[in-house]
């Protein structure tokens, strides 16, 4: 049997612009996962603000990581054709041996290099498909 | 830092709750060799050009020159810039790191990106988890009952 890690955050995936699934868990340093607050502030308001919470940007996703230019898979390979490309893209997390898999647009690949000499990237995203993200 | 660009969301940053995995450079990752991440200047070896007509590229030439310890071989571009063609099997000029296997921060707070308040650490994976499965299913069923 292969040795566990015992680390809860196992997995990270974003599909390519190819729909080919890399692992870039290693070049991420976070990741934060913005979702409507709570049920209460919605279900007691009219129907115009109801449908508001079914439209995509109101969940979104932003991954931060270090800068690899490494050949697939890397962060840079994936989100280097974010500028070229108009795709959803399969983003899956494991965490606690727990799966989230929402489909997302990715709107910017940003990268920055600081004082320290450190090249870090930034690239948010919104649902691209409608559909409440569940864990499984 | 400047905001990348981001579809505005409808609602203001209140009426959002943010999760977030967490492994900050400074206490999860460590710095690595070249070897280690199988950097391509140090298995294929690169050049560097700088130009010397400038302070900057005097300071680089300078700099590899006498400081660096690097092998490198030197030649004048007709354009007045300078080639250095660096040998494999030595360590490039950038600094790489790896994640260290440490357990991430599992955080909870209100707010998105525009701003957050409340911000509250799980103290592992299964109670973040769960805490973000409970949300997600209160909103997946208020959705389908409409």
């Amino acid at each position: 049997m292969a040795k566990s890690s015992g680390i809860g955050w196992t997995t990270l995936s974003v599909d390519s612009s190819a729909g080919t699934p890399e692992a870039i868990k290693n070049d991420i340093t976070n990741f934060d996962f913005a979702t409507p607050r709570a049920v209460q502030d919605v279900t007691g308001i009219d129907k115009s603000a109801m449908e508001r919470l079914l439209l995509l940007a109101d969940f979104s996703i932003t991954l931060n990581g270090v800068f690899n230019p490494a050949a697939s898979p890397s962060a840079h390979d994936v989100f280097s054709t974010v500028p070229s490309s108009s795709v959803a893209r399969t983003t899956t997390m494991v965490v606690s041996a727990k799966t989230l898999a929402p489909e997302v647009l990715y709107t910017d690949y940003q990268l920055k290099r600081n004082q320290d000499g450190s090249l870090l990237w930034t690239a948010p995203g919104v649902l691209a498909d409608g559909t409440v993200p569940t864990w499984s | 830092m400047t905001q990348p660009f981001r579809v505005t969301p409808l609602m203001s940053a209140y009426a959002y709750k943010t999760y977030s995995v967490a492994a900050p450079v400074a206490t999860h990752r460590r710095v690595a060799t070249c070897a280690e991440v199988s950097c391509r200047q140090h298995e294929h070896g690169w050049t560097t050009v700088v130009d010397e007509r400038t302070e900057l590229g005097q300071r680089q030439a300078h700099y590899i020159r006498t400081l660096s310890g690097r092998q490198y071989r030197e030649e004048r571009n007709v354009g007045g810039g300078t080639t250095f063609a660096f040998p494999a099997n030595q360590r490039c000029f950038r600094q790489h790191t790896v994640p260290l296997e440490r357990e991430p921060l599992y955080i909870v707070r209100g707010g998105d990106w525009r701003g957050g308040i409340d911000p509250m650490q799980h103290d592992n994976a299964e109670n973040w988890v769960d805490d973000f499965a409970t949300h997600q299913d209160r909103i997946a069923t208020a959705i389908q009952r409409g």
